[in-house]
C-alpha cells in the first residue's frame, strides 16, 4: 500500500510539473500582448510606443527567452514563491492564501450536498423503480444535466433571492472560522447551484449501478436467507454499487471546478475562480499560472484520494 | 432463394415494403425511447433554424407567423424592452430593441457550426492519437497518456478561458479551443477500445501476412471502432454547445455583430438588464441553451444504448 502511495505521489508531481510547463508556455507564448493589454489600461493612457512596450518588457523580464523565464519561475516556485502580479505587484501566493479558503469551502459544500442528496434519491429511485418517486428523480436528473450552471446561477440571483427576500450578493462574506453562520448563509445558494449538475450525474450513476447490482447472485442469496429488504439494499447491494459512483465523482471533479469559476463570478464570491476571470481579462499572467497550477494540483489530489478510498470501501481491492 | 426466380415486378413490389419495415422499426424505436425521439425532433428543428432561420427572419418576412420580421441586429429603441407579444416579438426585445427571437434563431447557426465542427475535429484528432498511442505502446504511449492526464487535470473551462485570451475571440478560436479540450478525453476512450481490439486474432493474422502498421490501423482497427466513435460524437455535441455558451457568457466566445451567440445574449442580459423586471432577457437565451443541450443529451443516450451499451458510465460527454 505505502509503495503504491509513493508511486502515485510521484505521478502527482509529474502531472503538476507538466501542467506548469503547459500553462507557462501557453500564457508566455505571446509576450507582446501582455504589454499592450496592461499598458492600455494604465491611467496615463496616451500613445503606446514601441519604446514603452520594450521598456515594460525589460522591467518585467519579458524580453528573455521563455525557457529561461520558466527555469526562474520553477526555481522560485520550489522555494514557495509563485511570483508577483503584474497588475497589483501583490505576491501571487498571498493572493491565493486570501482566496483559496472560500473556493475550497464552496467546492466542499457542493460536493457534500451532491452526495447527501444524490445517493439517497438514487437509492430510492432504484429500489422503487418505475414509481412516481423514480420518475421525479429521473426528471430532476435530466433537468440538472441540461440546465447550464450559469443560467441556474442567474435565475437564483435574480429571482429566487428576491422572492425569499434575501440579497445573495452581499459578499465578501466573512471566513467560516470568523463567523460560521453568516458565512454558511452566504454559501448555501451558490453551493446548491454548483452542486446541481454533479448531483444529477451521481444520482443517475447510483440508480443504474444499484439496479445492476440488485440482480447479482449474492443479493438473491441475501434475500433467500430471509434478510429484510432494507438490510439487503443497505448492507449488501449499496457497498458494491458505490465504487463506480466515486469514480464518476473523481471524473467530474474538474468539471465541478469549472462550475465553481462561473458560480464565483455570478455570486461575486471573492475566490480563486473569480480571481482567474479577472486576471485573464487583465492579462496578469503570473496570477493565471499560479491559479492554474493550484487548481490542477487540487484535481490530481482528489483523484488520488478517490483511488485510495476504493480500498477502504471495498476490502477486496488491494494496492500492491 | 425464392426471389431469384421471382419476376422483376415482385422485386419492385418488395422494395417499398422494406422501406415500410424501416419506418416501422423507426416508430418502434421512438416508442421505446420517447425521450431520444423528442431529442431528435428538437435537433431537427434546430438544424432547420440554423440552415434557413436567417432567411426566414430577414426583414419583411411574412412566410411564417411568429418568425419575427426583424433582422437580429436591428436596434429599434422605440420598442426596447417589450415583453413577448404575438406575432411581432414572440420572445420580447432587448435593451436596445432588438428582437430576441431573431437573435436566438441567428445564434442557432453559430451554435450548430461550433457544435458540429468542434466535435468532428476533436473526435477525429482524439481517435487518431488514441489509436496510435494504443498501437505503438511502450514509452510513446506512456508519454502521450501523461500529457493527456495533465491536460485533464485542468478544469476544461479554465483551459479554454486561458487559450481564448491568448488567441483572439472568434468562431475559429472557439472551435480550436474546444478541440483541445475534447482530445484528451476522446483519445482515452478510443485508446481503451483499441487496446482490446489489438488482442484479437485477426490483427495477429494481418500482421502475420505482412500488413504494414498504417494498413492494420486504417483497414483493420478503425473500421471496428466506428460505433464507439459515432456514439461519442453524439454525446459530445451537447457538451460542446454548452462549453461555447459558457465562454460566450464570460464574453470570451464567438460573438460578433452578424453572429450573436446564445451565451452572449445571456451575458448582455446580466450586464444591462434588470432581470426581475424583464425576465425574458435571460429566459429566452437560457431556454434555447437548455433545450438544445437537453435534446443532444437524451438523443446521445438513446444512440448509445442502441449502438454501444458498453460506453455507459465512462462519463463521456458529461
Amino acid at each position: 500500500m505505502s509503495g503504491y502511495i509513493v508511486r502515485r505521489l510521484i505521478g502527482v508531481v509529474v502531472v503538476v510539473f507538466l501542467l506548469s510547463v503547459i500553462s507557462f508556455m501557453l500564457v508566455n507564448a505571446f509576450p507582446g500582448s501582455t504589454a499592450e493589454r496592461l499598458l492600455s489600461e494604465s491611467p496615463q493612457g496616451g500613445a503606446l510606443t514601441q519604446d514603452l512596450i520594450d521598456r515594460f518588457n525589460r522591467e518585467l523580464g519579458l524580453d528573455r527567452p521563455v525557457i529561461e523565464r520558466y527555469g526562474d519561475w520553477l526555481w522560485n516556485a520550489l522555494q514557495g514563491d509563485l511570483g508577483r502580479s503584474f497588475a497589483t505587484s501583490e505576491s501571487v501566493l498571498n493572493e491565493l492564501k486570501i482566496r483559496l479558503p472560500r473556493s475550497i469551502e464552496l467546492v466542499i459544500i457542493a460536493s457534500l450536498l451532491s452526495f447527501l442528496i444524490a445517493i439517497p434519491v438514487g437509492i430510492i429511485s432504484a429500489v422503487k423503480q418505475n414509481t412516481p418517486a423514480d420518475y421525479a428523480g429521473r426528471i430532476f436528473t435530466i433537468m440538472g444535466l441540461a440546465i447550464p450552471n450559469f443560467l441556474l446561477g442567474i435565475l437564483v440571483v435574480s429571482f429566487v433571492a428576491k422572492w425569499i427576500g434575501v440579497s445573495l450578493a452581499t459578499l465578501p462574506s466573512p471566513y467560516i472560522w470568523d463567523d460560521p453562520i453568516t458565512n454558511l448563509e452566504a454559501f448555501i445558494a451558490p453551493s446548491l447551484v454548483l452542486a446541481a449538475s454533479l448531483m444529477a450525474t451521481l444520482m443517475r450513476m447510483q440508480r443504474s449501478q444499484l439496479l445492476e447490482v440488485v440482480h447479482e447472485d449474492y443479493v438473491r442469496t441475501a434475500r433467500a436467507k430471509g434478510l429484510s429488504e432494507r438490510v439487503v439494499v443497505m448492507r449488501h447491494a449499496l457497498r458494491n454499487s458505490f465504487i463506480p459512483v466515486l469514480t464518476i465523482f473523481a471524473n467530474q471533479f474538474a468539471f465541478l471546478i469549472s462550475g465553481a469559476v462561473i458560480v464565483e463570478y455570478i455570486f461575486r464570491i471573492n475566490g480563486v475562480g473569480a480571481l482567474l476571470v479577472t486576471s485573464i481579462r487583465r492579462a496578469d499572467f503570473p496570477l493565471v499560472v499560479g491559479v492554474v497550477v493550484v487548481i490542477g494540483f487540487g484535481v490530481v489530489l482528489i483523484n488520488l484520494i478517490t483511488d485510495l478510498s476504493y480500498a477502504w470501501i471495498d476490502p477486496r481491492i488491494r494496492y500492491g | 432463394m425464392a426471389s431469384a426466380i421471382g419476376s422483376a415486378d415482385e422485386i419492385v413490389e418488395a422494395l417499398p415494403s422494406r422501406r415500410g419495415d424501416r419506418l416501422r422499426r423507426l416508430g418502434h424505436l421512438a416508442r421505446q425511447r420517447p425521450l431520444g425521439a423528442l431529442g431528435a425532433v428538437i435537433i431537427f428543428v434546430l438544424i432547420v433554424a440554423a440552415l434557413f432561420g436567417q432567411d426566414i427572419s430577414a426583414y419583411g418576412n411574412t412566410i411564417v407567423p411568429g418568425f419575427a420580421p426583424h433582422p437580429a441586429e436591428k436596434a429599434d429603441p422605440i420598442n426596447k424592452l417589450q415583453g413577448p407579444t404575438w406575432p411581432d416579438h414572440i420572445a420580447g426585445t432587448d435593451v436596445i430593441g432588438r428582437d430576441l427571437f431573431s437573435r436566438i434563431i441567428y445564434g442557432a447557426r453559430t451554435a450548430m457550426i461550433i457544435g458540429i465542427a468542434a466535435t468532428g475535429i476533436g473526435i477525429a484528432i482524439g481517435t487518431l492519437i488514441g489509436t496510435v498511442s494504443a498501437y505503438i505502446g511502450g514509452f510513446g504511449d506512456l508519454f502521450i497518456q501523461r500529457v493527456s492526464d495533465s491536460m485533464q487535470a485542468l478544469p476544461p473551462l479554465v483551459l479554454m478561458m486561458v487559450l481564448v485570451t491568448m488567441l483572439s475571440p472568434g468562431i475559429g478560436t472557439v472551435v480550436f479551443v474546444i478541440v483541445i479540450f475534447l482530445v484528451p478525453g476522446t483519445q482515452r476512450v478510443i485508446r481503451g477500445t483499441v487496446l482490446s481490439i489489438k488482442e484479437f486474432t485477426y490483427i495477429e493474422a494481418a500482421r502475420a501476412v505482412g500488413a504494414t502498421a498504417p494498413r492494420i490501423v486504417l483497414r483493420h482497427i478503425v473500421p471496428n471502432i466506428v460505433a464507439p466513435i459515432m456514439v461519442l460524437a453524439t454525446i459530445t455535441i451537447g457538451g460542446t454547445i454548452l462549453a461555447e455558451a459558457a465562454l460566450s457568457f464570460l464574453a470570451l466566445g464567438a460573438n460578433s455583430a452578424e453572429n450573436p451567440t446564445w451565451g452572449f445574449v445571456l451575458y448582455e442580459a446580466t450586464q444591462r438588464g434588470n432581470l426581475t423586471r424583464w425576465p425574458w432577457l435571460a429566459l429566452t437565451p437560457g431556454a434555447a441553451i437548455t433545450l438544445v443541450v437537453f435534446a443532444f443529451n437524451v438523443f446521445g443516450d438513446a444512440i448509445r444504448d442502441i449502438l454501444d451499451p458498453r460506453l455507459r458510465g465512462t462519463g463521456a460527454g458529461a
